[in-house]
């Protein structure tokens, strides 16, 4: 999942940022603005920055509760189906309610030493 | 709780990539413009996906203006991007309309080896451009006008000789006693006035007929048959070079033509339908080498990709220059495919099962007591019921 010589995960290039910027990014080499090395650079860094800010700036909790139905475990990376899942945010104040969700994590620690 | 977040936080997001690209930008020689564009379109996308509110949406925040033309500017943008494509897909369209104009007597000139391609430069020489009419009215055909250049008759002779050897000769002999009786000068007129010197025309038209008998029996001899209608066809073909331009090269077109006259037709269409199937098979590879299982929007994602190489495949050898377009456009193609592969394992699962209900994030734990899971998730985007949401920490609990 990783590239560079240090090295982040590209698991957040599925998020909605992720695809957003794929996307523009895509137009951009449809239109042979930049060339796809170039893209996958920026990607790249993508990886790194919303890692990075996700690790520094983002400081909300939150807690779920749903039913399993499927869970993977494969390359230290989890995946998990959950239906009926309700989240709840700021201290319980919010609460959001899904039918199905799906949860892609990889491993907090760092890659190759576990 | 974090939704209002989200908005500040995908603008430090966007901020950062976009600095740390700048290098990237400069190491490509790429201007700096772009990543002006890219934060436009990027925000526009966010925008339009409402997720939630950002910073560049509403206030007017140094970003905020940017919001405003962003709109403009993407419209700009896009025109200019086009023609760029058109140039670069010139080929492609060129390509497909070969089968078009099937009917015409096209293919045979766009297809065939250059030396038939000459062949279209007569029609604008000023002796043959009477021919057309002759063409039209089988009456005609039979005027002498076929054979009045000696240099035509040589190469026909020449050319029966090379075809059919000693069985020509009475052909050829034939041909002979047409261009001594018939000097060349008297028989170019003719068209305009048929009538004008009955002798010699009735003479030649005469010669020409029994040449026609001659080599349709000859012809029958050699196909087998059903050349009937084609007969008055040979000698057409034969005018069309009584420009008397051709060397070397023109004779071979000429030797088709004459030799297999529906033939060159029909290979036309041979080689249309070739370049059709190829073309079907390009797209079928592709449908399939993307892979069955990819969603129908990839599918159409690769389209594209199967016109490239279709073009590469019935294209390059009949073009040098494109080549190496061609080539670049196949390496991206192969990146691209690249990414759509390390895309479509997750997301085949993704679209398939939670419909873009998905929490990215990394895990510090993960529990589980018989049924019972627990884990403890950290650093997280969660896209739920169309809202975005980050999290710092999340903690569930659920049962299987």
């Amino acid at each position: 999942m990783a590239s560079g010589p240090q090295s982040f995960y590209e698991l957040y290039r599925r998020s909605s940022v992720g695809t957003a910027l794929t996307d523009t990014l895509d137009d951009l080499i449809q239109d042979h603005r930049i060339d796809p090395q170039l893209a996958m650079k920026i990607l790249a860094n993508f990886d790194r920055a919303i890692t990075e800010v996700l690790q520094d700036k983002v400081r909300s909790r939150l807690t779920f509760k749903g039913s399993l139905d499927t869970y993977r475990f494969c390359d230290e990376v989890w995946t998990f189906q959950l239906k009926n899942v309700a989240f709840k945010m700021d201290n319980g104040q919010h609460t959001v309610q899904a039918d199905k969700v799906k949860i892609v994590s990889c491993t907090a620690k760092p890659q190759g030493t576990t | 709780m974090s939704n209002t977040q989200v908005g500040q936080v995908y603008q430090q997001i966007i901020l950062d990539v976009l600095e740390a690209s700048r290098v990237d930008l400069e190491e490509n020689g790429v201007d700096e413009s772009i990543l002006e564009e890219l934060k436009q379109g990027w925000q526009k996308k966010l925008s339009a996906q409402n997720l939630a509110s950002f910073p560049w949406d509403p206030k007017p925040d140094p970003p905020a203006p940017v919001s405003a033309p962003a709109a403009p500017v993407q419209q700009q943008q896009q025109p200019q991007p086009q023609p760029q494509q058109q140039q670069q897909s010139i080929p492609a369209p060129a390509s497909h309309e070969i089968p078009v104009p099937n009917g015409s007597g096209m293919p045979p000139q766009r297809v065939a080896p250059p030396g038939v391609q000459s062949y279209a430069v007569p029609p604008n020489q000023a002796p043959v451009k009477p021919e057309p009419g002759v063409k039209v009215e089988p009456g005609l055909e039979a005027t002498p006008n076929s054979f009045s250049n000696p240099a035509i008759n040589a190469r026909v002779i020449a050319n029966l000789q090379s075809q059919y050897g000693s069985r020509a000769d009475a052909t050829i002999n034939k041909l002979q006693e047409t261009m001594g009786p018939a000097p060349n000068g008297a028989q170019y007129a003719p068209q305009s006035h048929p009538t004008g010197q009955p002798h010699p025309q009735y003479q030649n038209a005469q010669a020409q007929q029994q040449y026609r008998q001659q080599q349709q029996q000859q012809q029958q001899q050699q196909t087998g048959g059903g050349m009937q209608q084609r007969v008055p066809q040979p000698p057409q073909h034969i005018q069309k070079p009584a420009a008397s331009q051709f060397d070397g090269a023109a004779e071979e077109g000429i030797l088709v033509r004459q030799e297999s006259n529906g033939q060159t037709t029909e290979l036309g269409r041979v080689e249309i339908d070739r370049m059709l199937h190829a073309q079907l098979e390009a797209r079928a590879k592709a449908m399939e080498g993307g892979g069955l299982m990819v969603p129908l929007q990839r599918a159409k994602k690769a389209n594209p990709v199967s016109y490239h190489r279709t073009e590469d495949a019935s294209g390059s050898g009949r073009f040098d220059g494109p080549d190496d377009d061609v080539k670049s456009e196949v390496d991206e193609d192969a990146i691209n495919s690249d990414l759509d592969d390390s895309d479509d394992n997750v997301d085949d699962d993704d679209e398939d099962d939670d419909g873009g209900q998905i929490m990215l994030c990394m895990y510090d734990k993960v529990q589980r007591v018989k049924n019972k899971w627990k884990c403890v998730l950290k650093d997280g985007v969660l896209s739920v019921n169309g809202r975005d949401y980050v999290f710092h920490k999340a903690s569930g609990e659920y049962e299987w």
